[in-house]
């Protein structure tokens, strides 16, 4: 039973296969109910690309609980795990965190999403005003100056 | 198997914890890039301070929707789950003098105390100080009388509407305070509530149509006099003290926002559940978590207890029993009020002739905590009994509101 992991199989939208140990799936809430419900070997997920999904598989099998032999929980400790949440996210580009949040949400990966939703937050922050906001994220203002200081003169409290 | 039908996703959805994101909103099965990053961006958004929120209202038109939409609120209130979800302070009644203030790591993240914006907004606001606060409410709003005219306003956000005066208000009434109707935090519609001096009629201006207008009143009790002085606002109810001829005290709630006719509908009296035995304090209420609460030490069977009572509508209940071991010999006390959201913090204030203090008061393990005068939790909180050395006579003689800012900031109707 031990040495006997089951696997499942995880098919993205572009049909790229990925094989991942039950566990993995579980980290999941949507799959894990998926896989309980429909014991099949293998799951179409037609809202995730090959590309994204191969960031959650990553994720989630580093965020498992293994227990090995012994019984010790070998899983990664939390300042390690944190170290490499930091670099997972910062070799991603903005696109690509916008479509794990996505994955995340649809799959219901709480840790994932929050995780992929703290980077943005922390962009967004990071930001000094709402121009360098614009900018950081690639949107184009739609207010005409008078419009925009309406709001700013609604609003000026928020600003001190 | 491979896209779930609408039953199975029924199915799915009841399964699931109570996760906002995927409760109010399914995913699409059309990712048009518009319409998930209008989402995405609502969830990431909603993770943020208040006060940095209101700010994005500037980027572009689709922030400034999405920071004012119901689904960023709820999302909003439902990620910000805290125990302390809002500022809030106790004002002495008849003044703007903060007794103390609890703000910093909430869902606003004010900086500063909401008696430093109250003070501040009626300085800008009103010229020689004759703009003077006489009912504070439990959703940010107060009510200001300044020369013969009314202002109802949110000090934070510096949302003022002033209020078409009535002629001769101010000889023949007492000002009762301000009603709220709200729900889910907003402010849909307050009305200020006037009463006769000989106690006929209410003089009531609504926001809902814009007027004032009089209502005969029949109170269905007798009395000999009744302390208007500090009522308390809770959804759409004015809470008073009163004094029937047996100088038995009793609580008067008149629901300003009743559908029924019948003025014994919209009157409740409730006689305090401690007039048998020996109290401490002039009786007081306070709020607490939507409640009406009244708080006193009460000898019971020779033993002194501190007791807490919540408003239900079946009367009075019981809520803390515990001993008064906090209470020192020397010092004077006074019931400040309880933590508006959390049912198990009692505050006083204590004084000798050396010097004064603000207690905290667990019901839960009966132990009590002296604060300083300006104390910084470490996740940014701020709990400061400002005010100052003041006479304890005038202490003790004052009455407290809670003034407390809801937990999402929406203007209110003009």
């Amino acid at each position: 039973m031990e040495n006997e992991k089951k696997m499942i199989t995880l098919k993205s939208s572009d049909d790229v296969t990925f094989e991942v140990e039950e566990a993995v799936v579980l980290e999941s809430q949507f799959l894990s109910h998926l896989v309980q419900d429909c014991p099949a070997p293998e799951h179409k997920i037609k809202e995730v690309t090959g590309k994204i999904l191969s960031k959650v598989v990553e994720y989630c099998e580093k965020h498992v609980v293994v227990v090995v032999d012994g019984g010790d929980s070998s899983s990664s400790s939390g300042d390690d795990l944190k170290k490499w949440d930091d670099k997972f996210i910062k070799e991603m580009d903005l696109s690509t965190v916008y479509d794990l949040i996505a994955a995340a949400n649809y799959l219901n990966i709480q840790a994932l999403l929050d995780l992929m939703c703290q980077r943005v937050a922390d962009v967004i922050t990071a930001c000094k005003d709402h121009k360098e906001i614009r900018e950081t994220l690639g949107i184009v203002s739609d207010y005409t100056a008078e419009e925009e200081a309406e709001v700013l003169k609604e609003n000026e409290w928020a600003f001190d | 198997m491979d896209l779930l039908t609408e039953d199975q996703w029924a199915i799915m959805l009841s399964r699931l914890p109570l996760i906002p994101i995927l409760l109010t909103k399914r995913p699409k099965n059309n990712t048009g890039t518009e319409s998930l990053l209008e989402d995405l961006y609502a969830i990431i958004l909603a993770r943020l301070p208040l006060k940095s929120i209101i700010t994005f209202k500037l980027v572009c038109k689709q922030w400034k929707s999405l920071v004012e939409s119901p689904f960023c609120r709820d999302l909003f209130i439902s990620l910000h789950q805290n125990s302390f979800p809002s500022s809030w302070s106790f004002m002495c009644r008849g003044c703007e003098t903060e007794t103390m203030a609890h703000y910093g790591s909430d869902n606003w993240c004010l900086t500063r105390s909401l008696g430093s914006y109250i003070s501040s907004f009626l300085a800008d606001k009103f010229e020689d100080r004759q703009g003077r606060v006489v009912a504070y409410t439990d959703v940010g709003l107060i009510l200001i009388y300044a020369v013969t005219k009314f202002y109802v306003a949110n000090p934070v956000s510096r949302q003022c509407v002033q209020i078409l005066p009535n002629v001769n208000v101010e000889k023949r009434f007492w000002i009762l305070g301000i009603a709220t109707r709200t729900e889910n935090d907003v402010v849909l519609g307050y009305k200020v509530v006037l009463l006769k001096t000989n106690f006929t009629s209410f003089l009531i201006y609504s926001s809902e149509t814009r007027s004032w207008s009089h209502e005969t009143v029949c109170f269905p009790f007798t009395f000999i006099s009744q302390e208007l002085n500090n009522p308390i606002s809770l959804d759409g109810k004015l809470h008073w003290l009163a004094h029937n001829p047996e100088y038995k005290d009793f609580v008067v709630s008149f629901d300003f926002y009743a559908t029924g006719d019948k003025g014994s509908d919209r009157c409740r009296v409730t006689l305090f559940p401690d007039l048998d035995k020996t109290t401490k304090f002039k009786r007081a209420c306070t709020t607490c978590q939507g409640f009406l609460m009244y708080i006193n030490i009460v000898s019971v069977a020779k033993v002194e207890k501190l007791c807490v009572w919540r408003l239900k509508s079946e009367g009075w209940q019981l809520v803390s029993e515990i001993s008064t071991s906090f209470i020192t010999a020397g010092f004077d006390y006074i019931p400040l009020g309880m933590n508006p959201f959390d049912d198990k913090l009692v505050y006083f204030w204590r004084g000798d002739r050396r010097g004064q203090d603000l207690l905290s008061v667990s019901l839960h393990i009966g132990e009590f905590i002296v604060h300083g005068e300006l104390e910084r939790s470490s996740d940014g909180r701020v709990l400061s009994s400002v005010g100052g050395p003041r006479d304890i006579e005038y202490i003790m003689e004052s009455s407290y509101s809670s003034f407390v800012l809801p937990r999402w900031l929406h203007p209110f109707p003009n």
